[in-house]
C-alpha cells in the first residue's frame, strides 16, 4: 500500500509539473509581442473598423443591403484571411446593414486603406461616384444615373 | 460540496435562462427584452426549478474517509491556486489584445449580437444567404445573452461578451472540482482542477469569446447531473435538469444537437440494460419533456435561417464520394492521433496513463459512469463523422476545428475519467487527520465502500 501511495504522489506531481510547463510555455509565447500582437493588429482589428465607419454612419441607410469592395491587402499579408478580413470587419462595423461582397448595388461601401484625395479608385468608379470619404479610407459610392 | 456544486450549476443555468428568455422573445415577438421579459419566468422555471428539486436532499456521496496525504493535498491546493492565477493572467493578456474576441467571435457570435441589439424588430436581417459565411443558422444562446446584457446596460460595450466569456471559462473549472469532491475525493477534485487549469488552451479559447467554452460547460453540467442523480432523492428532477443542460448545449452550437441526441440514446440504452425496459420508458418521457422546449426553439429558428453549410451538402453523389474516400479516414485518424498526443504537450496522455495505472475501476459497478464514458466516446465518433462528410477542405477544417472540438469535450473527459477511478493516498502513519474525518471500515471482503 505504501508503494502505491508513493506512486500516486509521484504521478500527481508529474501531472502538476506538466501543467505548469504548459502554462509557462503559453505565457512565454503570449508575451512575445512581436509575434501575437503584430498578427492581431494587422488582421484582427474590428475596433479600428468601428472608428473608420463611424463618420460615415449618418450617411448610410438604417436598414437594407449595400455592396462592398476594397483594395488589395497590405504588402506581405497576402493570405486568404487578409483578403477577406476587411469585408468581414466592415460588416461587423456597419450592421444591421447587410454588406454584399459585390458592386452590383446602387450604393457601395468601399475601403481604400491608403486613400488620398484625387486618387484613382479603380474600375468600380466607372459606374459609381464617391459621395464622401473618411480619413480611414472608407467611402460611400452611389451608382451614376444615365443622363 | 453539494451546495458549492449547486451554486455553480445555478449560475450557469441562470445565464442560460436569461438568454433563452431573450431568444424566445426574438423568435416569437421580434423584440429583445430589457430588464424583464415576458418569457423570463417560464425560462427560470424550466432551468432552475428541476435543478433545485434535484439537489434538495442530495447527500454527499463521498463518504470515503479522507485518509489522504495532507502534505500532498496542501501542495496540490497551492499549485491549483497558482495555476488559477496564471490562467487568469493568460485570459487577461489575450482579452486585452482582442477585446472583441478572435475572428469567429466578431464574425459570428458578436456580429449576431450586434444585429439583435441594433436591429430591434429587424434583428433577423442577418438570416440571409448573403451572410452564409457568418453561419446565420447557429443558435442564439450566446448572441442573445450578449445582446440582452447590452440592452440592460443601454449600450454596446465589450465588457458584456468579456464577462460572459470569463464566467463560462471559470464555471467548468469550478464544476469539475466541486462535483468530483462531492462524488469522489479531495485528491480527485484537485487533480481535476489541476489538469484543466494546466490546459492553457482552455483559458486561451475562453478569451476568444467563441461558443466552444460555454458549450463545454453545458456538456459537463449535463454529465455532472447524471452522476449526481444517483445520490438524489428526486431522481426524475435530476434527470430533467441534466437534459435541460443538454438542451442548452443544443441551443449554443450545432455540435450540441449531436450531444443531446447522443446523451439521450446513451442514457436510455444503459438504463435499459441495467434496469430494464420499464424504467427506460419512464426515463424517456422525462428526457423528452426536458428536451422538448429546446427542440421546439430549434425547429422554429431553423424555419427562419438558411441551411447549415455541412448539412445542406449531405446529399447526392459528392457525399458518397467523401464517405467512400479511404484517404479521408486516414487523414482524420492521423491528424486526431497527432493532436491527441501533442494536446497540451502530452498532458492528456499523461493523465490517461496515470488513471489507467492507478486506483480502483468503478466503470463496471456504476451505470452513470458508463453513460458518461459512452457519451464522451460517441461525441468523438460524431466529430469523426462530421469531418468525414464536411464539404470544406478537410485539411483546413481539421486544422481550424479539431483543437476547439477537443477543448469542448475536455472538461467532460476529465470528469468522466476521474469519476471512473477511486484515487486516494493514504496518510502517513501517525499523521493527524482533519477534524471529523475518520477512516471507514472496509466490508467483509476488504473492499472500500462503493461510490456512485
Amino acid at each position: 500500500m505504501k508503494d502505491k501511495a508513493t506512486f500516486i504522489t509521484l504521478a500527481v506531481l508529474l501531472i502538476v509539473c506538466v501543467s505548469f510547463a504548459n502554462i509557462a510555455q503559453d505565457i512565454f509565447r503570449n508575451g512575445r509581442t512581436d509575434d501575437l500582437m503584430t498578427r492581431l493588429k494587422q488582421i484582427n482589428r474590428p475596433h479600428s473598423y468601428d472608428l473608420i465607419f463611424r463618420d460615415l454612419r449618418p450617411l448610410l441607410p438604417e436598414r437594407g443591403m449595400l455592396g462592398f469592395f476594397h483594395d488589395a491587402p497590405p504588402a506581405g499579408v497576402s493570405t486568404r484571411v487578409a483578403e477577406t478580413a476587411p469585408y468581414y470587419q466592415a460588416q461587423y462595423a456597419v450592421c444591421p446593414l447587410v454588406l454584399c461582397y459585390s458592386t452590383n448595388h446602387s450604393q457601395v461601401l468601399a475601403l481604400y486603406r491608403d486613400f488620398q484625395p484625387g486618387m484613382e479608385l479603380g474600375t468600380v468608379t466607372n459606374t459609381h461616384t464617391p459621395v464622401t470619404a473618411t480619413l480611414g479610407g472608407a467611402m460611400l459610392l452611389r451608382k451614376e444615373r444615365k443622363k | 460540496m453539494i451546495s458549492a456544486t449547486l451554486i455553480v450549476l445555478t449560475l450557469g443555468a441562470a445565464i442560460a435562462a436569461f438568454s433563452i428568455s431573450a431568444s424566445l422573445q426574438l423568435i416569437l415577438m421580434d423584440s429583445v427584452p430589457a430588464w424583464l421579459g415576458v418569457f423570463d419566468f417560464p425560462a427560470i422555471l424550466l432551468m432552475l426549478l428541476p435543478l433545485l428539486l434535484a439537489c434538495k436532499g442530495m447527500r454527499q456521496s463521498c463518504t470515503r474517509p479522507c485518509t489522504e496525504n495532507r502534505r500532498l493535498l496542501g501542495a496540490l491546493v497551492a499549485s491549483v491556486v497558482l495555476m488559477g492565477a496564471l490562467n487568469f493572467y493568460i485570459f487577461l493578456v489575450l482579452t486585452a489584445a482582442q477585446p472583441h474576441g478572435d475572428w469567429d467571435a466578431w464574425a459570428i457570435w458578436n456580429l449576431h449580437a450586434r444585429f439583435i441589439f441594433r436591429g430591434g424588430g429587424d434583428w433577423h436581417a442577418y438570416l440571409t444567404p448573403a451572410l452564409n459565411w457568418s453561419h446565420p443558422d447557429y443558435p442564439l444562446m450566446l448572441p442573445a445573452a450578449v445582446a440582452r446584457g447590452w440592452q440592460i446596460l443601454k449600450g454596446e460595450t465589450t465588457l458584456v461578451p468579456i464577462l460572459v466569456a470569463a464566467t463560462f471559462t471559470a464555471l467548468p473549472i469550478l464544476l469539475v472540482s466541486f462535483a468530483l469532491r462531492a462524488l469522489r475525493s479531495k485528491l480527485s477534485a484537485l487533480l481535476g482542477a489541476a489538469v484543466l487549469l494546466g490546459t492553457p488552451l482552455f483559458a486561451g479559447v475562453g478569451s476568444t469569446q467563441y461558443a466552444d467554452i460555454p458549450i463545454s460547460y453545458f456538456y459537463l453540467a449535463s454529465l455532472v447531473l447524471l452522476a449526481l442523480r444517483e445520490t438524489s432523492p428526486n431522481r426524475g428532477a435530476a434527470l430533467f435538469a441534466s437534459f435541460t443542460m443538454a438542451g442548452c448545449a443544443a441551443w449554443t452550437k450545432n455540435e450540441g444537437i449531436l450531444f443531446l441526441l447522443v446523451a439521450a440514446a446513451s442514457h436510455l440504452a444503459v438504463t435499459a440494460r441495467h434496469k430494464g425496459l420499464k424504467p427506460c420508458l419512464k426515463d424517456s418521457f422525462v428526457v423528452l419533456a426536458a428536451a422538448a422546449p429546446f427542440i421546439a426553439m430549434l425547429v422554429m429558428f431553423r424555419q427562419m435561417t438558411p441551411g447549415n453549410d455541412i448539412m445542406t451538402s449531405v446529399s447526392g453523389s459528392s457525399l458518397s464520394e467523401r464517405v467512400l474516400d479511404i484517404d479521408r479516414y486516414g487523414e482524420i485518424i492521423i491528424t486526431a492521433v497527432i493532436k491527441l498526443v501533442t494536446f497540451n504537450n502530452g498532458l492528456a496522455i499523461a493523465a490517461g496513463a496515470v488513471l489507467l495505472l492507478l486506483g480502483t475501476n468503478n466503470i463496471r459497478k456504476n451505470p452513470a459512469i458508463q453513460t458518461c464514458l459512452i457519451i464522451v466516446g460517441a461525441m468523438c465518433l460524431g466529430f469523426f463523422a462530421i469531418f468525414l462528410i464536411t464539404p470544406h477542405d478537410l485539411t483546413w477544417h481539421l486544422a481550424t476545428a479539431l483543437d476547439r472540438l477537443m477543448i469542448q469535450v475536455w472538461p467532460s473527459v476529465i470528469f468522466a475519467g476521474l469519476l471512473s477511478y477511486d484515487i486516494t493516498t493514504k496518510a502517513a502513519a501517525g499523521q493527524i487527520l482533519p477534524d471529523g474525518e475518520h477512516p471507514s471500515a472496509p466490508d467483509r471482503d476488504g473492499n472500500m465502500p462503493s461510490l456512485p
